[in-house]
């Protein structure tokens, strides 16, 4: 398992839309995947100028377990920290749901105006295997809420699907303008 | 996850004050929302008048049609504490006005950052108030234009960005001059918003001492008074077209003037042809009616079957 040195899976590959399994035992072997977790989004991140990597699921480096890892700091590339959650749940959605753009490491250029809630609290695990208790709002809210869909087998886009206009692209320059839709479906991320 | 550097759009965020129908009984294609929408602004929602959504001819309006088209929300008007608190729902950058019907509150102006800009369809400080396209047209203005301004909560007084101009020939029907001035209006807003929106164009007050005022138009204001003089009487045809309506009695029966020319009476047998009115001074030729029965017809139509 741990040969797989952290290769981020992209849509349409069907893995992304699996359940992730409950870590049972924090053994080094899980240890190792989240460190491929680490290295494969700062690698991503080196190609892409005008995007910052903000979290990942395990199962974007297909591996199937509930993890996620969320990067401390959103803004700064230079910092290269990240905090680890281990079989993360969301117990509490508060606040309203707020639109606003998401991109994804597995879903490549495209981004999306997707309705999150503002505040959620999540339990979680974190790498020596300790209850955590996370109260978030904000963009950390919205990055949880992303990450624990991948463990749940959802996507971003699963989220906006139906809404053609939800969709942007990112440009060469980085700039996000809007997606010609049946381009999109085209390319059969939209399909389970 | 990933973030984009620029998370939020580039877009600019606008709220939609208005319907679009710039004159009376118009109708419109909306053209000043669609414009924004293609010049790539973000419409929060579209604010229209609760009124002119239940209107008698049971139209739908316009803008809503437009609206919907892009899932840009409708906001109807109720109360003004209920539209505060709806329009708080949508923040926006700034509003952008055109034909609401209803005098916005100082309150609602102060939800926008950048204020709210208004197209009046007239070359102000002439012709403020409700009906500028008929108030030209009854005065045989031989030229109109739209303005940008900043709204204030004083009527149309606010100061003008930018103005455009459109040459009258006497002729034009209220329809037509409606669909000029509205296709201007949505051209001029368009190119002069990125300025206004960065703070480098400037607004020109208005010279109060030259401001006129369009009046509210009352149904009686569509009874033809054959004292006035011909050439009145035209203009009022065309500007009260769909609403007030022209009406008058001929022959004891109560008809709606649809189309009329100023004339000189000829002679002999086409004199009893066409049928032609005389006012004071000058003489209105009746070309196009609605009879009592709701038909349309020419003047020359109803004189061979109505008189006697």
């Amino acid at each position: 398992m741990a040969a797989n040195k952290g290769i981020i899976i992209t849509l349409p590959n069907s893995h992304l839309r699996a359940k992730s399994r409950r870590v049972a035992i924090i053994t080094n072997e899980v240890r190792q995947i989240i460190e491929n977790m680490k290295s494969a989004t700062l690698d991503w991140e080196k190609s892409r100028p005008h995007e910052v990597g903000v979290a990942l699921a395990a199962i974007q480096i297909d591996q199937p377990l509930k993890i996620i890892i969320i990067r401390n700091n959103f803004d700064d590339k230079k910092d290269e920290t990240f905090s680890v959650f281990i079989n993360p749940k969301i117990m509490k959605y508060e606040g309203k749901l707020e639109e606003d753009f998401e991109g994804c490491l597995s879903v490549l250029d495209i981004y999306g105006k997707v309705p999150r809630w503002t505040k959620i609290r999540m339990r979680a695990q974190d790498e020596q295997g300790h209850e955590v208790r996370v109260k978030a709002d904000g963009f950390l809210a919205r990055v949880l809420q992303h990450e624990v869909d991948h463990i749940n087998g959802m996507v971003f886009v699963d989220h906006i699907k139906d809404h053609p206009e939800a969709f942007y692209h990112l440009t060469s320059d980085g700039k996000l303008i809007e997606s010609n839709y049946e381009q999109i479906k085209k390319t059969h991320i939209l399909e389970d | 996850m990933s973030k984009s550097k620029k998370p939020t759009s580039s877009k600019t965020k606008l709220l939609f004050f208005g319907n679009e129908r710039i004159a009376t009984a118009v109708t419109t294609a909306a053209p000043t929302l669609q414009a924004l929408i293609d010049a790539g602004y973000e419409i929060e929602a579209v604010v229209a008048s609760h009124v002119d959504s239940i209107s008698r001819q049971k139209r739908d309006l316009e803008i809503g049609i437009v609206a919907h088209r892009h899932n840009i929300p409708v906001i109807l008007l109720g109360d003004k504490i209920e539209l505060i608190k709806k329009v708080k729902k949508h923040p926006a950058e700034m509003g952008v006005l055109v034909a609401f019907g209803r005098i916005i509150p100082q309150g609602i102006i102060d939800l926008f950052p950048k204020g709210i800009i208004n197209i009046h369809p007239s070359l102000l400080p002439m012709y403020r108030g409700s009906t500028p396209l008929e108030a030209a047209m009854l005065n045989g203005a031989i030229e109109t234009g739209v303005s940008i301004m900043h709204l204030s909560a004083e009527m149309d007084a606010g100061p003008v960005f930018a103005q455009a101009r459109v040459s009258l020939n006497g002729s034009e029907t209220k329809q037509e001059l409606a669909d000029r001035l509205s296709d201007l209006g949505a051209k001029t807003l368009v190119k002069i918003l990125p300025a206004i929106l960065d703070g480098s164009a400037t607004a020109k007050p208005q010279d109060e001492k030259t401001a006129t005022y369009s009046q509210i138009l009352k149904k009686e204001d569509g009874i033809l008074d054959w004292a006035k003089p011909a050439q009145q009487l035209e203009r009022e045809v065309r500007a009260y077209a769909g609403w007030p309506r022209s009406i008058t009695r001929l022959f004891g029966h109560k008809i709606i003037v649809t189309k009329a020319r100023v004339t000189k009476p000829s002679a002999g047998d086409e004199k009893d042809k066409a049928l032609i009115m005389r006012a004071d001074p000058g003489w209105l030729e009746i070309t196009e009616l609605i009879a009592p029965s709701g038909r349309k017809m020419s003047g020359a139509d109803f004189l061979r079957g109505y008189k006697n």
